[in-house]
């Protein structure tokens, strides 16, 4: 059997009984629907489906790797781009481990020469070090990047509910089925926001164009409370946290936190730090910042991957999750959907450890052939890391 | 404060209550040429001019029925000249006398117009120096196309939802909401044949503007022909929309002080921005070409700079082979001269 042949196989097998777990969106008839193939790796666009069980039907048949639909409603969403006729679109953050900031990347990725066969561990390799082909990057996640992830997803739903005050039924979040998470805001008024809205959106939780001095923190300014709203509330919080940390090794703190009732005592800050005063600052500036992506918010007409259903790179559940249980949220456990039946394979690249359910498997190297539970085999093959053994 | 007055009407005769009452009044667009409606019909011409050739309607009456009736009319002339640039014009002065009424308003009233005739989410409050909370989304509508620092999300006070501001700072705001409900409102009208002389009388002092505005450019020193997409992209957008992104701006003079315009001439472009200021705008485009502050003469963005924000909109031939919209701009105007 084909890997592509296996993989489809397997999907088929998951939808067959676990498509009730993808979220219908609100006006499907409205919304564009697109999917990847196994195989030839197809890409199908522009498919509109009047009912939700046109598209389980669909589902079924192809079994696809991917099933994205828009985040936006059109007129007539099987048509072009520039004829669908635009009708407004859910407000959507992406927060993938890429965008976090970890280091660890460069630590699990791995690449593999499809010409050659030789494979090893490195970020960023554009040439086979042996035959100077072209090779294939794969991307590994760990305990660590979905962790950071996770904690960047915190603070978004800190900034969308106490900032913007959208409530938790006007959320809708989910796991990216890879290496972040997904969150929409279903409510019918931010349908309408144009994109230079979604931008300022955007620099708010970026923290693009902060100022400050505008914001009370320099001398003579209005001085922020620790009660204060938006970033001017945020900021002074982080600030107090922070040297009440700093307090317990520099005696010249206390005498500022008790300074400190609820308006932030700028200058006797000022005077005690010094120039550090700025540095921590921007300190507390990063640490406050979510570090969304900033072109999946701004974009009016992007596709993504349909809440609840399988990642064709991992088979793991883009699963919804309610927004005040993601503390808890396990993807290692509760996005593994795939039966734990075994499947032989053999390693085509280096691979790191990986946690399934509670169960560690790896690192494993070139050639060394493995009995998998077929969710993690699924997710080797799917990856281009593995193979099958016939 | 619970009705509205005939002097709110007057002043804010844009909202659904005053159109309202206009339409009670069952006043028909034929009567406008009867002797007995001479003083609408002469407030209506006055106000449709005012707005489109200075972008200003002067905020002062002394009869509330002649002032709101005069602008369903205006509207209705305006419309009848089947001009963008006219009608941009005319919004933005309508928006413009309304921010001068609603900067005098009491907060209550403030409040009422922009629940009833806009739907916003708005109440007073007294928190650190703010007066009103405006909802988070009409903020947003409003204010995102703003370029002062102040005006941005991120510096703004935001909690659950809401964003504090000013008395002065949500008049500001529904200035720009005004406008935008004025543009939806044009739509092709067919006046009764009595009218038609004052339309084409109206269209005789202001009609045609922009062409005109666009030839002169040609014949002081700028070849208008020979401006690369890019720039063109972004002189159409501000006569357009009336809106325009810093770089946007700063690309634009920076580009036409290489270009060897001449001050007078890149004020008379901008003068299209909505929020245009005649006296910042002279201080910024001077500073620009380096007649002030450091001195020193700030060169346009290059292509690849305009490809990163965005600023380039595709290739026409001339493109080929150039990597500064400056060179395109030579190029053309010398094939031109041939």
């Amino acid at each position: 059997m084909s890997e592509a042949r296996f993989l489809k196989n397997a999907f088929a097998s998951y939808y067959a009984r676990g498509f009730d777990l993808a979220r219908e969106p609100k006006h499907i008839d409205r919304r564009e629907f697109g999917f990847t193939t196994f195989g030839e790796k197809l890409v199908i666009r522009h498919r509109r489906f009047s009912k939700w069980s046109e598209l389980r039907d669909f589902v079924n048949s192809l079994a696809p790797a991917d099933i994205m639909c828009s985040t936006a409603i059109y007129e007539r969403p099987d048509e072009p781009m520039e004829r669908k006729g635009w009708l407004g679109a859910e407000l959507v953050f992406d927060i993938d481990a890429d965008h976090v900031g970890t280091d660890c990347l460069s630590q699990h990725t791995s690449w593999f020469c499809p010409s050659c066969g030789e494979s090893g561990w490195g970020l960023g390799i554009a040439k086979c070090p042996a035959c100077g082909g072209k090779v294939e990057e794969i991307k590994w996640f760990c305990e660590n990047c979905l962790e950071a992830a996770k904690q960047e997803t915190i603070k978004l739903l800190d900034f969308l509910e106490n900032d913007f005050g959208f409530s938790e039924s006007e959320i809708l979040l989910c796991f990216s089925g890879h290496r972040g998470f997904h969150v929409h805001v279903l409510s019918d008024e931010v349908m309408s926001l144009d994109q230079q809205s979604r931008k300022e959106i955007v620099d708010y939780l970026l923290g693009v164009g902060l100022d400050f001095k505008a914001l009370g923190f320099a001398p003579r300014g209005k001085p922020p409370m620790l009660t204060s709203g938006g970033w001017r509330g945020r900021v002074a919080r982080r600030i107090y946290d922070l040297l009440f940390e700093k307090a317990r090794e520099d005696e010249r703190i206390s005498p500022i936190l008790e300074k400190w009732s609820d308006e932030m005592p700028v200058s006797a800050v000022l005077e005690v730090l010094g120039r550090e005063y700025w540095k921590l600052l921007e300190r507390a500036k990063e640490e406050v910042a979510t570090h969304v992506d900033s072109v999946v918010t701004t974009d009016l007409h992007r596709i993504m991957r349909l809440p609840g259903t399988l990642h064709g790179k991992t088979g793991l559940l883009a699963k919804v999750i309610s927004p005040s249980e993601i503390d808890s949220f396990d993807p290692f456990v509760e996005a593994v959907v795939l039966p734990k039946s075994v499947v032989s394979v053999s390693v085509k690249a280096p691979i790191p450890e990986i946690r399934l359910w509670n169960e560690a498997y790896g690192p494993f190297e070139r050639g060394q052939r493995v009995d998998a539970p077929k969710a993690l085999g699924v997710l080797l093959i799917a990856k281009g890391a593995a193979k099958l053994v016939e | 404060m619970t009705s509205w007055s005939k002097r709110d009407f007057a002043k804010y005769p844009f909202s659904p209550q005053a159109a309202e009452f206009v339409d009670s009044l069952g006043v028909t667009i034929d009567q406008l040429t009867s002797p007995e409606m001479a003083r609408v019909l002469e407030r209506a011409i006055n106000r449709a001019k005012e707005g489109v050739k200075y972008a200003v309607i002067e905020p002062k009456w002394d009869d509330d029925l002649v002032e709101l009736l005069s602008f369903p009319t205006a509207v209705a002339l305006v419309s009848s000249l089947q001009d963008r640039y006219a009608e941009r014009r005319y919004a933005l002065a309508e928006a413009r006398r309304a921010h001068l009424l609603l900067q005098e308003e009491d907060i209550e009233k403030l409040i009422k117009l922009a629940e009833q005739a806009f739907g916003w989410k708005i109440r007073a409050v007294d928190d650190e120096g703010f007066r009103l909370a405006v909802g988070l989304l009409h903020y947003l509508r409003n204010a995102s196309s703003f370029h002062d620092p102040h005006w941005k999300l991120v510096n703004r006070e935001v909690k659950l939802g809401e964003v504090f501001v000013t008395k002065a700072e949500a008049a500001r705001l529904l200035q720009e909401e005004v406008q935008r409900k004025l543009l939806e409102r044009f739509k092709p009208v067919q006046l009764p044949e009595s009218l038609q002389p004052y339309v084409e009388k109206l269209r005789g002092e202001v009609g045609g503007m922009y062409t005109e505005f666009s030839e002169h450019i040609e014949l002081e020193k700028l070849n208008y022909d020979a401006l690369p997409p890019c720039i063109k992209n972004i002189i159409r957008k501000i006569s357009e929309t009336g809106h325009a992104s810093h770089l946007e701006r700063f690309t634009l003079a920076s580009f036409l002080v290489a270009a060897n315009a001449s001050v007078d001439e890149i004020i008379s472009i901008f003068r299209g921005l909505s929020d245009f200021d005649e006296g910042k705008t002279r201080y910024q485009v001077e500073h620009i070409a380096g007649m002030r502050g450091s001195r020193t003469k700030y060169s346009p963005p290059s292509c690849d700079t305009l490809k990163t924000h965005g600023l380039c909109v595709g290739w026409d031939t001339r493109c080929g082979g150039v990597r500064h919209p400056l060179a395109y701009y030579m190029k053309a105007s010398k094939k031109g001269a041939k």
